[in-house]
């Protein structure tokens, strides 16, 4: 296979969106049609991104797999496709966890099944085009182009107050997206005051930092946009409404792949391209951090609805990520990296693990449930798998993650590290509570009752099906980290050498001077 | 004065125009011959407006100013460009009126031949430097339109918003004209030119740029000129409203972009000043009042005031990419604004042109078509990719941006974020508060059908590959 010559990108971009205008014509009634269709063809997606771990080339920091065709001449706008150490795994976990979360909406969904499966295609490739553009301009047309199946797929299938809650979540992202939208306008311009060189390539602007005066202000509008992503405390408001209204799949796909184009924003824009503002900011991403990874964490110990409290742990974990990134040392960053892939597996697990009990009871409160272990089995022992790999047990992936990053921080300093590391304890308190309530105990008198009826019944096959490969990460990341650790490398290193740039001295007066 | 012989040349530079009074008086012949006539008049109308955009299409190149009528009427490229989206627009407009006259008993003879006068009007106001035919031009526009507006004749709301139409636009054409005639006594010169010429320190300089301006913003609907769109949109046939809330504005606006640039550009500094002001609060007026609206019809008329300010952004960046941009945006908002519009008008009900945004609850579900299409272009307007309202809203902003103008682009944003609310709002509508209740009639129009499917190819291809008509308008904005 000469992977170098064909448009493999291309093909991964636009194949779940060519799946989703075959949908279109298939005939509504045909619901298991459509369902096996988009399944195969999530499945097909997914088989073309493999190729990309095995071709990739840990060596080099440039991109790979690039493509680049000149797209709007009159603006130097090209629709540029690469991926590097940073985005390869973003890429894969994105046609990953688009399996399991399509997998387990086929009793979930049973209204206006033809549109939803076409909603989650649009959103694979609105995902998979944040990660894989290097064109300012195309990566914020797919930041946008995503939020609208997103947008349908929490309004139109979710829960009660899933028009509240897809409002709040489209407007708080839309409004820090325009921003960042200002702000890419304003760095295609000064960049090309400054350098002469008027682009939206992402790798060409990171080249060149801009004068301090600059990187200050483009920091914040972007810090802005992807901080409302993340989220970041305190602009997290809109994730827990979303989250608790969203169906099962949207959760999934919100927490796995979502919220890591926030982070994967500020890897992107905010470190290589304004790196003096970046070490300048690192206390005040730590405060914020610190207090996102606490917040998170002692909210989520108080939520009686369990979909609620997974929803405030991603809170909490993405604090680590943000803090381990901003540690601005490979460990750190490493870490970083891989707590949102981490973050993707367990958490989108863990709402699929939500979701189970929700289809057979319709209720999510940790109070209705005790004793599952007993009725449940085969369900409480993947429960288990997944809350012990979001608190971070040694073996599992969120061990590793916790670990570089915690090690990442103290290096940077070591308060900072005293202050981080006894945020595990209440990660673990939270979960195993709710662990405890809803899994041990003598189970209640309805629940038996309900098991012998035959009414709750234990994982299906094709439940267990998609929890299988899940858990296979959760140890293969615990127990072998290195498969991913050493593809990020290269990238890493040359994005931490990039941060430590010394910004240029302050003497565009084209820029002072001709301003009215 | 000396009556200069004209030239059989002369008329070259008029050939659009020409082609529409040959369309208008055709229209008179046959709709006074023809009593058992079957829509022709509207066939008629679309084959008149095909030939004038296909002539300024093909004329578009070379990039020149061919001017006639001793030097008072030329026709160039930016000419030729506002001609196509005025034709266009008359085209669509057209389509959707073709079965809803017929539906309201509405006699469409005068109807179509009106329109044409305004579409000749409007290719006028984009082909002169001269002040009295932008007046002449301005006030065959205004009539028609109050005439257009107030067709429907046994309905409360259409007469009583062309009158509404008719005092604003008196009003404003009082000062256009004022205006015109202190610019004459104080430079001696009702030309673009001849008034650049003049010193512009003189108090009498301002104040008739004032009254002028005050012309021209009315046209445009800016603030504070803007109090009629929503009420005169709203009783208006909807056609109408379609036609009237995008061809004016575009030859509003090569007028405005002419004027500044040639008139006035002596003072520079202040229009652009009292634009920026202008500019912010028709945004922040268009978007926030926006938000009360229940009334599709009446949206769009806030909807289109603030597109206005958008559009006033690209005007003060002063630039080539800035008045490029704001062709652009002009041409893109005729294929998502006709078609909201169309969409609007798919969903009314005979004789009741009541336009609640409740009545598009569940479309999505029981007309798919139409509910994907009317959330299509509310993405549009909103200005999400990929859409042409996206696009053009990257090129007005960063033209804005190239000019400095950083803090107008924070509040344009913010206007977009906040005009976010209300389009999503239909969305909401759409396909997020249960099914369609049983009742909902629908037109059933095959040409309405095509206004909304052009509608829909041209937001999302211009959306996707917007070099064709960006580049004609940076060339077109190379001479004004």
């Amino acid at each position: 296979m000469s992977i170098s010559n064909f448009p493999y990108l291309s093909l991964l971009l636009f194949f779940p969106l060519i799946g989703a205008i075959l949908l279109a014509f298939i005939p509504k009634k045909d619901t298991l049609i459509i369902k096996l269709f988009t399944l195969v063809w999530i499945v097909i997606e997914f088989l073309i991104s493999i190729p990309l771990y095995f071709y990739f080339n840990s060596g080099t920091y440039n991109m790979q797999f690039v493509e680049n065709y000149s797209w709007i001449k009159s603006l130097n706008i090209h629709f540029f496709l690469g991926i590097d150490g940073i985005s390869l795994f973003l890429v894969l976990l994105t046609t990953f966890l688009m399996i399991p979360a399509q997998w387990s909406t086929w009793e979930a969904i049973d209204k206006k099944v033809k549109e939803f499966n076409i909603a989650l295609l649009l959103l694979e490739t609105g995902m998979l085009g944040v990660f894989l553009a290097l064109d300012g301009f195309l990566f914020y047309v797919f930041w946008e182009f995503e939020l609208i199946p997103m947008y349908l797929l929490i309004g139109i299938w979710g829960g009660k107050f899933r028009v509240y809650a897809t409002m709040k979540f489209f407007l708080y992202t839309f409004a820090g997206s325009v921003l960042m939208l200002a702000a890419l306008m304003a760095l295609y311009f000064i960049h090309g005051h400054f350098t002469g060189i008027y682009t939206f390539n992402l790798v060409e602007l990171a080249k060149t930092p801009l004068p301090f005066k600059w990187q200050f202000w483009l920091f914040l509008a972007f810090f802005l946009a992807f901080a409302i992503k993340v989220p970041i405390w305190p602009f997290h408001t809109w994730l827990p409404w979303a989250h608790v209204e969203a169906p099962t799949a949207g959760s999934v796909l919100l927490a796995g792949v979502l919220l890591k184009m926030g982070t994967y924003g500020f890897l992107r824009f905010n470190l290589p391209m304004f790196p003096d503002m970046s070490r300048l900011f690192v206390p005040v991403i730590v405060i914020v951090g610190l207090i996102g990874v606490y917040y998170g964490a002692w909210v989520a110990m108080v939520q009686p609805d369990m979909k609620k409290l997974v929803a405030y742990s991603s809170v909490s974990h993405l604090g680590y990520s943000m803090l381990g990134m901003f540690a601005l040392n490979r460990i750190g960053m490493e870490g970083s990296i891989l707590q949102m892939i981490n973050h993707g597996i367990s958490t989108g697990a863990l709402f699929l693990i939500v979701g189970v009990i929700y289809e057979r009871m319709h209720t999510r409160l940790i109070g209705r449930y005790s004793g599952l272990a007993a009725i449940m089995p085969a369900y409480a022992v993947m429960a288990g798998i997944f809350v012990f790999s979001s608190i971070g047990l040694p073996g599992m992936n969120g061990f590793i993650g916790e670990i570089l990053i915690l090690v990442g921080v103290f290096k940077k300093n070591i308060w900072y590290g005293m202050l981080l590391a006894p945020a595990a304890i209440f990660s673990a308190t939270y979960m195993l509570v709710m662990f405890r309530r809803v899994f041990f105990h003598k189970p209640k008198p309805e629940l038996v009752e309900l098991s012998k009826q035959g009414k709750l019944k234990d994982l299906s096959l094709r439940e267990f099906s998609y929890f299988i490969p899940l858990v296979l990460l959760v140890f293969w990341i615990g127990l072998y980290p290195n498969a991913f650790l050493s593809k990020m490398h290269t990238s890493v290193n040359h994005l931490i050498s990039q941060v430590h740039r010394e910004a240029p001295a302050e003497n565009i007066s084209m820029l002072t001077g001709g301003k009215r | 004065m000396i009556i200069m012989p004209y030239h059989l040349s002369d008329f070259a530079v008029i050939v659009p125009e020409l082609i529409v009074a040959a369309l208008m008086l055709i229209l008179f012949v046959v709709d006074l011959a023809s009593k058992n006539r079957k829509k022709i008049l509207s066939s008629i109308s679309i084959a008149g407006y095909l030939a004038a955009l296909l002539y300024s299409v093909i004329n578009f190149w070379p990039a020149v100013q061919k001017f006639g009528f001793v030097g008072q009427i030329f026709i160039d490229q930016a000419g030729n460009f506002i001609n196509m989206v005025v034709t266009l627009t008359a085209i669509l407009a057209v389509m959707m009126s073709r079965d809803f006259l017929d539906r309201e008993n509405i006699k469409d003879g005068e109807y179509y031949v009106i329109m044409a006068a305004s579409v000749i009007s409007m290719q006028l106001l984009s082909s002169t430097h001269n002040l009295i035919i932008v007046f002449l031009a301005v006030e065959t526009l205004s009539i028609s339109m109050y005439i257009l507006t107030g067709f429907f004749k046994d309905k409360e709301k259409s007469p009583e918003a062309a009158m509404k139409y008719f005092i604003f636009g008196a009003f404003a054409s009082a000062f256009l004209v004022v205006g015109i005639a202190l610019f004459y006594i104080y430079s001696g010169s009702v030309e673009f030119s001849g008034i650049a010429k003049a010193n512009a320190e003189g108090l009498l300089f301002i104040v008739a740029f004032f009254m002028v301006m005050v012309g021209i913003l009315f046209k445009i609907a800016a603030f504070p000129f803007h109090s009629w769109t929503p009420d005169i949109y709203e009783g208006a046939p909807t056609p109408v409203s379609a036609f009237m809330s995008v061809a004016p504005k575009a030859a509003a606006f090569i007028l405005l972009i002419r004027f500044l640039a040639i008139a006035v550009a002596s003072i520079t500094v202040q229009w652009q000043n009292l634009l920026w002001i202008t500019a912010v609060f028709t945004m922040f007026f268009g978007n926030t009042v926006a938000l009360l609206q229940k009334d599709l019809k009446r949206l769009l008329g806030y909807s289109s005031i603030a597109h206005a300010g958008y559009m006033l952004v690209g005007v003060l960046a002063f630039n080539h990419l800035g008045n490029a941009g704001v062709l652009f945006y002009l041409f893109g908002y005729v294929f998502t604004n006709m078609g909201a519009f169309a969409v609007c008008e798919y969903l009314s009900k005979k004789g009741n042109e009541d336009a609640s945004i409740k009545n598009l609850r569940g479309i999505g579900y029981k007309y798919p078509a139409a509910g994907v299409a009317m959330a299509f272009f509310m993405l549009s307007l909103t200005g999400i990719p990929p859409t042409v309202g996206f696009v053009g809203k990257f090129y007005l902003f960063s033209a804005a941006i190239d000019a400095h103008y950083y803090w107008l682009v924070i509040l344009g944003v913010i206007n977009s974020a906040i005009s976010a609310y209300f389009y999503l709002s239909v969305v909401v509508e759409i396909y997020m508060k249960g099914d369609a209740k049983e009742s909902s009639v629908w037109l059933n129009s095959l040409t309405l059908k095509y206004v909304i499917a052009i509608g829909i190819a041209g937001t999302l291809i211009f959306g996707i590959l917007p070099s064709l008509p960006f580049n004609a308008a940076i060339s077109a904005v190379g001479i004004l």
